[in-house]
């Protein structure tokens, strides 16, 4: 916390390497939010850009109430919403299937004994994830990429507790589904 | 032998949240293969999640961010610049009145009028009532343009550091 007060103060009194050390510090945290929420290759990029340039003005505002990772999360939330919203991208995607069991998908229920996540099932994976509606991927990204707690995700998008929990729980479980119905029955080491 | 576990029961295992049946989950885990299989699967799934790749910004992100912030010339100076402008134009007008005699004008100013008219005399002694003003205030005047001139020589110095050259001794 004192190292980030240190780093504020110095950007506010514009000293431009410190903003570099700031967007250094936070720009893989940024990118992890804005590459998830925003589709488009072409736009993320200059995303990422708008963000701390947002950060940069509002930075004289910010109070260390929270920590300062959650605080640029969050604008980084807030920004994609926003562009999401001006594109008219639909937030919640219909989800086929998502009440199917494990059984119902993995077909005749021969599971494999390994599930080593190769670099096949990697790139899958990938796939896998940039079908699922905007929220289940945000959230994914936050729990797992940047190990953020419920509570902090729930600071971070102002989802409720229950309704990120329930969130992570879905988006995983449609994962391994579609995974074990590419894989599942191949057996892969 | 329990019933087997759920998603939600798999994940909140390996998530370490607590269960109000925590031990017959483990119990269970430990005696049936099928649920074992689901919980490594979602373990290499949380695996997967974690050490997903795909976010990389250019090379050069955080200096092109940088230099959107802070441009190397910065687009105002602290003192404005009608100000300095200001000042300079003051600074002639004082240097102009006390190093020209002006008195001369003046005598002629009031010697051409032998017959005035009321407001004639009027307007002429408001004008010496001005000038009288001036002359008093003038000491005034000439050091404020001064500090506004010195201010903008300064402003001069400070902008050529931060450009990296100091211009007046270049
Ligand atoms: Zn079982």
């Amino acid at each position: 916390m004192a190292e980030e007060r240190e780093l504020v103060k110095r950007i506010l009194t514009g000293d431009s390497r410190a903003f570099t050390e700031f967007v250094l510090q936070y720009q893989r945290l940024v990118s992890h939010i804005v590459f998830r929420m925003v589709a488009n290759e072409a736009d993320r990029e200059d995303l990422c850009q708008d963000v701390f340039l947002g950060l940069y003005r509002n930075l004289a505002g910010f109070r260390f109430q929270s920590k300062m990772s959650t605080w640029v999360a969050r604008v980084t939330y807030f920004r994609c919403l926003n562009y999401l919203e001006k594109k008219k991208t639909p937030l919640f995607e219909d989800i086929c299937g998502e009440d199917q069991t494990i059984a119902d998908v993995a077909g005749n229920g021969e599971l494999p004994d390994e599930f080593a996540v190769s670099q096949d099932i990697a790139g899958r994976l990938r796939e896998e994830i940039d079908k699922l509606p905007v929220h289940y991927r945000t959230v994914l990204t936050l729990y797992h990429l940047d190990e953020m707690s419920y509570q902090e995700i729930t600071k971070i998008t102002d989802l409720p507790k229950g309704t990120v929990k329930s969130y992570l729980f879905r988006a995983r479980r449609l994962l391994k589904q579609r995974l074990e119905a590419q894989y599942g029955a191949e057996g892969l080491s | 032998m329990m019933q087997h576990l759920t998603d939600d029961q798999m994940q909140d295992y390996l998530e370490g949240n607590p269960s109000d049946n925590q031990a017959e989950i483990i119990v269970h885990l430990a005696s049936c293969r099928e649920c074992r299989m689901a919980v490594v699967q979602y373990q290499t799934l949380f695996q997967g999640l974690k050490n997903d790749t795909g976010f990389e910004l250019s090379p050069g992100f955080a200096v092109s961010v940088t230099r959107r912030v802070a441009p190397e010339a910065p687009k105002s100076s602290p003192v404005p610049e009608y100000l300095l402008i200001g000042a300079a134009v003051a600074a002639a007008a004082c240097a102009i009145y006390f190093l020209v005699d002006l008195s001369s004008i003046f005598d002629l100013f009031k010697g051409g009028f032998a017959r005035r008219t009321a407001l004639e005399n009027a307007v002429t002694s408001t004008v010496t009532g001005v000038l009288d003003l001036l002359n008093i205030k003038s000491n005034m005047l000439l050091l404020s343009g001064g500090a506004l001139l010195t201010l903008g020589i300064l402003d001069g110095v400070v902008k050529s550091l931060k450009r990296g050259r100091l211009y007046f001794f270049a």
